[in-house]
């Protein structure tokens, strides 16, 4: 994958056989062969870079720790993945649980367009995501990024389906609220700017 | 179908985030990995372990203080002996003292020979000693060589004879010394100066018996010109004796201290009379290679805010070396946490795995307060070297094992539904036993038997226990102690 460093030199399997036999130096490798796709997971179930960082570390312990689970003739990177929301998913429980009854107020239903979306960067979209309240976000990643069914969500998280759906929507209508104010504002600077030079 | 596309188009802007590698990253996550197979053992198997390190310790304690007991023992005895060897020595060789006659009356005959109404001097008497014993520089020298001059001229010379004597005292020998001191009609003469020189005699009179008995058999060569002395010359060579006595015992102690040195010449009975005289010396000695101990009490400022406190140990291991133990307990150190957050990033570990035992899951946890009470053993070997006077440097180097930890955790917990309280609990953290070795150098000052020293130190950490704060890597430990045994005693 190209988040991968090293690709060339790194082999998984090698890697792999070094964390069961508990190796310090395979631990490393493959620690730093996956950071940046296992932070860029859980970056969008936490409120912010710290708490991802927790996530990430959670997660690498679980992958290590069962990691004689891992069937080889499975896609490493989608078991990793799994893992890896899934710790989000625990870490999200275990520090957020008391935050599923907040409730997003006053999300409008506004004129928004697709190519408002496509002038702002991945790191302003992440950051709107980081915003959402913590049921919300979750329900948001673990929908449109990851692909889980209501079901799966109502499972994972501990809600209703209705309760998911909900959330998922109003999230939704957050986001496209913000998206078009940051892209107003963005255009106003612009103009201001243009105006100043 | 919009809300598809908004999906898609979300999707893939999110999935592109991929924040770069960071070598922090991993140290951070490096604390929290599971220790080593080893560790997990040692800690798993950690009672059987200090159970046996400690047997093996005091063991080995025991078996060197033993051998040292037996070998001061067994250095006693041999004192002992010698002292009983050279008492029975000095006893047999009392007898000898007719050979001081025998070679004061050679000088009487000397004198006769050559007519000189001078008498013996004692530089003469101490003469025949010396001259085959060790020299000893003398006034009397010259005048000694001119009569040695003087009879070489006069008598035949008795050298060929005395180089041909063996050590042997012969039965002629004796019986012709105990002669001396009778007159012509066989009378025992008084003779009380001759026998207050035998009571001035030491052992060491012994030095040199060949040479004694050379002169004493170089007197057989000559006694028989003993009769044709007149009664006024031996009255009179007797009487000078009387005055060289007490020289002569002034020389024969110069003869005693020569022979010390002049080892080739040495008779086992003067090695005696040698060892005799080092007696005292050895017996010092031994003593201070003795085992000694010190006690007292331990201040120990660990990062220069961590105080502990408790009493100490030490084992000194000959002059310079020392062994030393305490106990030291810890005065609560405190800590306050705004929330779990700041908890976790400042411990490196979660609060909420770290007591989950004591947590309800759905709490708010907020304000935590921590203190915590260590108690420690601290390990040492120290260096001494004197420096001036009272004052020594202090070289040590060590590890403090912490025993125990005690800690009292306190914050507030808010339930989902409101109404926060206080909770407070005490909880048992895991104990890193081995986290830390250390350096020091410091320096000490002895009065008679009260020592205070004090020792700087740096501490390296290998492992980072979450109950301590991130600790500064100097310390200063202070301490006062007495010595249980005097010096030399």
């Amino acid at each position: 994958m190209f988040f991968r460093k090293n690709s060339k030199t790194f082999n998984l399997e090698e890697v792999l056989d070094g964390c069961l036999h508990g190796k310090p130096s395979a631990q490393k490798r493959l620690y730093e062969q996956y950071y940046s796709f296992a932070k860029g997971i859980c970056l969008r179930y936490a409120a912010n870079p710290e708490e991802a960082e927790e996530m990430v570390n959670d997660g690498f312990l679980k992958v290590l720790s069962k990691l004689h689970y891992y069937d080889h003739t499975q896609v490493f990177d989608a078991w990793f993945r799994t893992l890896m929301v899934r710790t989000s998913i625990d870490y999200f429980r275990r520090n957020h649980a008391k935050l599923l009854v907040i409730d997003i107020q006053e999300a409008h239903e506004v004129k928004y367009d697709d190519e408002l979306l496509e002038k702002l960067s991945a790191d302003e979209i992440l950051e709107l995501v980081q915003k959402l309240p913590p049921a919300y976000r979750a329900v948001f990643s673990l929908y449109i990024v990851e692909g889980y069914s209501h079901a799966e969500i109502s499972e994972l998280l501990g809600i209703n389906e209705g309760t998911s759906r909900s959330n998922l929507a109003k999230a939704r209508l957050k986001m496209q609220e913000w998206i078009k104010q940051l892209c107003s504002e963005k255009i106003v600077q612009v103009n201001h700017a243009r105006r100043a030079v | 179908m919009p809300d598809e596309r908004f999906n898609n188009l979300i999707k893939k802007k999110l999935e592109s985030v991929q924040p770069p590698y960071k070598e922090e990253a991993w140290k951070n996550f490096n604390k929290l990995l599971p220790a080593p197979w080893y560790v997990n053992v040692f800690h798993q198997y950690r009672n059987w372990i200090y159970g046996g390190i400690g047997g093996v310790v005091v063991t080995v304690i025991s078996i060197l203080y033993f051998q040292q007991n037996q070998e001061n023992q067994q250095l006693h005895e041999t004192i002992a002996t010698l002292k009983k060897e050279v008492t029975e020595q000095y006893n047999k060789q009392k007898p000898a003292a007719d050979k001081e006659s025998v070679i004061i009356a050679d000088s009487i005959r000397k004198n006769a020979e050559t007519n000189q109404i001078q008498t013996p001097t004692a530089g003469t008497v101490f003469h025949v000693n010396k001259e085959t014993a060790n020299p000893v520089k003398n006034s009397n020298n010259q005048d000694i060589e001119q009569e040695k001059q003087n009879q070489s001229l006069k008598i035949p010379t008795p050298e060929k004879n005395i180089s041909a004597t063996t050590v042997n005292r012969s039965a002629e020998n004796k019986r012709k010394a105990s002669s001396f001191g009778r007159d012509e009609a066989g009378k025992q003469k008084p003779s009380g100066n001759i026998a207050s020189i035998n009571r001035n005699k030491t052992v060491s009179d012994n030095v040199d018996l060949n040479q004694v008995d050379s002169v004493l058999t170089d007197n057989n060569s000559r006694n028989k010109t003993l009769p044709d002395l007149t009664k006024t010359e031996r009255a009179n060579s007797v009487i000078k004796t009387d005055s060289a006595k007490q020289k002569q015992s002034q020389n024969l102690a110069l003869a005693r201290q020569d022979t010390t040195s002049a080892g080739n010449n040495m008779t086992p009975d003067s090695a005696s009379v040698n060892n005799s005289k080092e007696l005292p010396k050895a017996e010092r000695k031994l003593q201070f290679s003795g085992l000694q101990a010190r006690v007292g009490v331990n201040l120990n400022l660990g990062g220069l805010n961590k105080l502990a406190f408790g009493p100490n140990i030490e084992l000194l291991i000959g002059q310079h070396w020392s062994i030393g133990a305490g106990l030291n307990i810890s005065r609560p150190e405190e800590e306050r946490h705004h929330d779990t957050h700041a908890f976790n990033l400042a411990k490196g570990k979660r609060f909420e795995d770290m007591y989950h035992v004591w947590l309800r899951p759905d709490d708010k946890i907020e304000e935590i307060d921590l203190k915590t009470t260590v108690l420690q053993l601290p390990l040492s070997v120290n260096y001494y070297l004197p420096i001036k006077g009272k004052f020594s440097l202090l070289f040590t180097g060590g590890t403090t094992l912490d025993l125990t930890v005690n800690q009292q955790v306190n914050f507030e917990r808010t339930p989902p539904g409101g109404g926060a309280e206080r909770y407070k609990f005490n909880a048992d953290p895991h104990t890193y036993t081995i986290n830390n070795v250390l350096y020091g150098m410091g320096i000490q000052y002895q009065n008679k038997r009260v020592v205070g020293q004090i020792t700087p130190y740096y501490i390296y950490q290998f492992v980072n226990p979450e109950y301590y704060n991130p600790a500064s890597k100097i310390g200063v430990n202070a301490s006062l102690k007495f010595n249980l045994r005097r010096a030399g005693n």
